[in-house]
C-alpha cells in the first residue's frame, strides 16, 4: 500500500464564478498549500442563477501565468460537437508548455446542455464514449509530433503535425460514472475522475488497466455560518444537485434543470452536497472517497463564498491530512 | 463426523478453492495505524468480525489517512464475494467481463477464505 498523503484539490467552477475570480482563487489555492486544482468547462451554466460560463482555455492560460507550482486540469472537456480532438490537442499542448508540465487533460462524454447549441443530433452515451476513445487516440498521436492522417468513425485529420508541444505529453484523465466508462478510463486513460465514492467504479478502473494510475474525485460542499444557511446556499447555487445523474447529461437548457429541480424539491440536496459548518463532516466525506480507492479529492464550494473554503482548507483540512 | 472432505477441497483442480491466496485482514475496531502495521498490505485489506465474517474492505489509498482514523467509519461495506466451489474458468470469465482485478472468496456463511486474483491464476 502507498504511504503518500491524501491530496486535496480546489475545484474552480467556471459556471458559477467570474473568470477573473477563478484566477484569483487558483492563486489563493496555491498560496494556502493546495497542490492541485481542476476547472470545469461549460458553454452555459446548469441554472441561470449560476450566471457564468467562461471559455476554459483562456482561463487556463491565465492561471498558468499567475501560478508557479499549482497543478491544473480540466474537469472535464468533452469532444462531441463543440470541441474536436485537433483543437483540444493544440490547446492542451499549449497549456502544458505554458505551465512547464503542471497540466493534465480531463475528458468526458459531455452534457447536452453544452452541445445542443450547435444544432446537431445528441448521440447516445455509448456513441459518445466511442467518440471519446477515438478522440483520445488522435490527441495522443498529435502530441507525439507525428504527421497525423486519420479517417475514423467520428473524426478526420488530414496531414497535421502540432508545432507547439511539451517535451512530455500531459496525462489524460477520463471521467467515469459507471462500469463502462471506468473500463475506458483504465484502458485508455492515465487516470480516472469520478463524482461518487463508488468502489465498484474504482475496481473496474483498476481491473481494466488502471492499477497504479491516479484516481481523483470531485466533492461538492456548501460551507456557511449555519447548517440551514449551508442548505439554502446549496439550493440557491446548485439546485440541479437533486436531479438524477442519468438526466444530467440529457437536458439541454438551464430552464429545464430549474424545472426538474423544482419538481423534485430541495430535500435531496444534502445527498449530493455536504452542507455543513463543521470540518468533521467534510473529513468524513473525503475519507469515504479515499477508502474507496481515490487518492485526490477536489473540493467544490458551491456558490460565491469561496473564503470559507480557503479558511477551512488552510486551518483544518490540509493540516489534518498532512498529519498522516 | 467422518472427516470427509467437502465440495471443492480435493480432486477437481478447476475449482476456485485451488487458487485462493492470502489477503490482509483487520478487525472492526481497527484503525488505519493497524492497517499500516500489516505485513501483507497488498490491496485490498478486508475488515472481518471475530468469527472471520467479511464486513467490508478498504483500498490501498486508505493507508494515506491519519493513523487514528477508524476503519469501521470508512470501509466499503458488503463487497462482492464468490464461493470456493465455483469453476475457476467461470469465475475468471466473470471477473474479466466485469473488469475486476480480484474477488474475495468466502464460505456460504460469509467466512473469509482468501482472495482470487485473475492475474495470478494459470489454469
Amino acid at each position: 500500500m502507498s504511504d503518500d498523503s491524501v491530496r486535496l484539490g480546489w475545484w474552480l467552477s467556471s459556471e458559477e464564478l467570474d473568470p477573473r475570480r477563478l484566477v484569483t482563487d487558483a492563486v489563493r489555492a496555491e498560496s494556502i498549500g493546495c497542490p492541485t486544482a481542476m476547472i470545469s468547462d461549460h458553454l452555459r451554466p446548469w441554472v441561470r442563477r449560476q450566471g457564468q460560463a467562461s471559455h476554459v482555455w483562456s482561463v487556463v492560460g491565465a492561471i498558468m501565468h499567475a501560478t508557479s507550482s499549482l497543478e491544473l486540469g480540466t474537469g472535464v472537456v468533452s469532444m462531441v460537437h463543440r470541441n474536436n480532438p485537433i483543437a483540444v490537442a493544440q490547446a492542451a499542448a499549449t497549456a502544458a508548455v505554458m505551465s512547464e508540465d503542471r497540466f493534465f487533460l480531463g475528458v468526458g462524454t459531455g452534457e447536452r446542455l453544452n452541445e445542443q447549441a450547435l444544432g446537431e443530433r445528441w448521440p447516445s452515451s455509448g456513441e459518445r464514449l466511442d467518440r471519446l476513445v477515438e478522440a483520445v487516440e488522435v490527441i495522443r498521436r498529435l502530441w507525439s509530433g507525428e504527421s497525423v492522417n486519420h479517417r475514423g468513425e467520428s473524426w478526420k485529420v488530414e496531414k497535421l503535425s502540432l508545432f507547439t508541444r511539451p517535451a512530455t505529453a500531459p496525462p489524460v484523465y477520463v471521467a467515469a460514472s459507471g462500469k463502462r466508462s471506468a473500463a475506458v478510463a483504465g484502458e485508455h486513460g492515465d487516470g480516472m475522475i469520478a463524482v461518487a465514492a463508488d468502489h465498484q467504479v474504482v475496481e473496474v478502473f483498476r481491473g481494466s488497466g488502471g492499477t497504479g494510475k491516479p484516481c481523483v474525485a470531485q466533492l461538492h460542499v456548501s460551507l456557511a455560518g449555519s447548517k440551514d444557511g449551508a442548505v439554502d446556499n446549496a439550493w440557491e447555487w446548485w439546485p440541479h444537485g437533486v436531479v438524477p445523474p442519468t438526466l444530467l447529461g440529457e437536458l439541454s437548457q438551464p430552464q429545464e434543470f430549474e424545472a426538474a429541480a423544482s419538481a423534485i424539491g430541495r430535500n435531496p440536496i444534502t445527498d449530493t452536497v455536504v452542507c455543513t459548518t463543521d470540518a468533521g463532516d467534510v473529513v468524513a466525506a473525503i475519507d469515504r472517497f479515499v477508502a474507496a480507492g481515490f487518492d485526490t479529492v477536489y473540493l467544490h464550494q458551491v456558490g460565491e463564498d469561496q473564503d470559507r473554503l480557503a479558511e477551512m482548507l488552510s486551518s483544518e483540512l490540509l493540516p489534518h491530512y498532512a498529519s498522516g | 463426523m467422518l472427516d470427509l472432505p467437502t465440495e471443492g477441497q480435493i480432486g477437481d483442480r478447476r475449482r476456485v478453492a485451488k487458487f485462493v491466496g492470502p489477503v490482509g485482514t483487520v478487525g472492526f475496531g481497527a484503525t488505519i495505524a493497524d492497517v499500516r502495521a500489516l505485513a501483507d498490505r497488498r490491496p485490498p485489506v478486508v475488515v472481518v468480525s471475530d468469527g472471520n465474517i467479511v464486513l467490508g474492505l478498504i483500498e490501498d489509498t486508505a493507508s494515506r489517512l491519519p493513523g487514528d482514523t477508524p476503519v469501521a467509519r470508512l470501509m466499503v461495506s458488503a463487497p462482492g464475494t464468490i464461493r470456493p466451489d465455483v469453476r475457476v474458468d467461470d469465475a475468471l470469465e466473470q471477473l474479466r467481463r466485469d473488469g475486476l482485478a480480484y474477488s474475495l472468496v468466502t464460505t456460504a456463511r460469509g467466512e473469509l477464505l482468501g482472495i482470487v486474483r485473475p492475474d495470478e491464476v494459470h489454469v
